[in-house]
């Protein structure tokens, strides 16, 4: 239960910073997208059902503050949960950062594509740039969020208390 | 290392049920716009107590990051008010008139242009959209479809609001389409946002037009306001940057840059009514005529 608390509380507070980021300092006009990390970081270690069920309830609230159809968030971020839990603990910084970076990376494409599908006016080309910008800040910010990402982590499975 | 079971199968087809559904409903039914409104509102509340704790702490470390900057504009703006002195001197008529026109042209838009002033306290968490939440929503009757202005001219228009925040959809957005007016030719067209850090795209102008010079590199580009619209008339958009003309068929590539820098924006003017303020006529006074 505290820890579903502290997850809730952790997306809010992702989502503020994120907004807050686009706003004041974005990197080359894009924000970054803190909550896939706290969805990963929530995922790393948990059992796949669980982590897809939380990414699902963290997409549905982002969902819900933005224009594109409900539902896209929600999906990618189950998807990249699910995946996430499957694979395992990475050990490492490397493989930590990574697991980050990959999570946004293929949260915004299945996004992005998943907007375009439903005929979302977008064009091909900010779709790469929001891709790698998005990533490259997301790669960035992770290890800052460290001290908040390792409270989420499963406890008995931290991987990323060695990072310090 | 975790492996796939029956019981996994089922919650996979589960999640993609649970996505239709959302999306359904969302889509096709708009069951959720209360929930999105709701949530908005909270997020914008949170949001505008965030924005209040970081500027204090931005301005300064943006003036520490300016501060070389800053010395040398220090000199050169003494040195152009030196002239400028100098100038005033020389051309007190000038000086004069110049006052004067600018005294009419705010006379003009303060009949013109009902408009009320927000501040811009969040931007889209998305890279997909271009917009930002400012603090003032319906209670200041701002209503989704009004037009907004940045200082240097058109910045977008409301495409939601709540009881006391708004989002503003930039021209940059990707679903942005301007109705819009081109330099002393005059040409019509339509601006489409183009996405972040973009120029604007200029599309729906005929082909022979573009043959016989219509549309040049610096034209300039206002809204041209069409009846039931939601821009008025003449706000400036920005210039064209670039006419591409293909050497065969119709085909165009127009590019406009913004006047407006959307990465430094505080305030903005939402319009709220386009129609003159008429003062109504002074009642007669008992026992006053004929």
């Amino acid at each position: 239960m505290r820890r579903a608390v502290l997850f809730a509380s952790a997306v809010v507070i992702a989502l503020l910073i994120s907004s807050e980021l686009s706003l004041s300092l974005p990197l080359f006009g894009i924000g970054p997208d803190l909550v896939i990390l706290v969805v990963t970081a929530f995922a790393i270690g948990e059992r796949p059902r669980q982590a897809a069920m939380a990414g699902f309830a963290a997409g549905l609230l982002r969902d819900m503050l933005l224009a594109t159809p409900a539902g896209l968030s929600a999906f990618a971020y189950a998807v990249v949960a699910y995946v996430v839990a499957m694979l395992g603990v990475p050990r490492g910084v490397g493989p930590v950062v990574g697991t980050f970076a990959g999570s946004t990376f293929v949260s915004q494409l299945i996004f992005g594509l998943g907007a375009i599908m439903l005929g979302q006016e977008i064009n091909a080309a900010p779709l790469p740039r929001m891709l790698i910008m998005t990533t490259a800040y997301n790669a960035l910010m992770s290890p800052l969020l460290m001290p908040m990402l390792r409270r989420i982590v499963r406890a008995e499975t931290s991987p990323i208390g060695s990072m310090d | 290392m975790w492996r796939r079971t029956a019981r996994d199968r089922v919650f996979i087809a589960f999640l993609i049920l649970s996505t239709i559904t959302v999306l359904t409903l969302d889509f096709r039914t708009g069951v959720l716009n209360g929930v999105s409104s709701e949530t908005q509102s909270a997020f914008a509340f949170l949001q505008s107590g965030v924005r209040g704790f970081v500027r204090p702490f931005q301005s300064v470390l943006d003036s520490i990051g300016d501060l070389g900057s800053l010395r040398r504009e220090n000199a050169k703006l003494r040195a152009d008010n030196l002239n400028l002195q100098h100038e005033l001197e020389v051309y007190p008529d000038v000086a004069r008139e110049n006052q004067r026109l600018t005294t009419l042209l705010q006379l003009q838009d303060a009949a013109g242009i009902r408009a009320v002033q927000a501040r811009v306290i969040g931007a889209s968490i998305s890279a997909l959209e271009q917009s930002v939440t400012i603090d003032k929503g319906r209670n200041a009757g701002i209503v989704p479809d009004k037009a907004v202005l940045a200082p240097e001219g058109l910045a977008g228009h409301i495409s939601w609001a709540g009881a006391s925040s708004a989002q503003v959809t930039f021209l940059t957005d990707l679903d942005s389409a301007v109705g819009v007016r081109v330099g002393n030719s005059g040409e019509t067209g339509l601006v489409r946002g183009n996405g972040p850090r973009s120029d604007l795209l200029l599309e729906l102008v005929s082909r022979p037009a573009l043959d016989q010079g219509a549309v040049k590199q610096g034209d300039m580009v206002v809204t041209s306001g069409y009846q039931g619209g939601i821009y008025p008339a003449g706000l400036p958009v920005g210039r064209v940057e670039k006419v591409e003309l293909a050497p065969r068929g119709t085909n165009y590539t127009i590019l406009v840059r913004p006047f407006v820098r959307f990465s430094q924006l505080d305030i903005l003017s939402v319009v709220i009514s386009t129609a003159p303020v008429l003062e109504a006529p002074p009642s007669p006074t008992p026992g006053a005529g004929p």
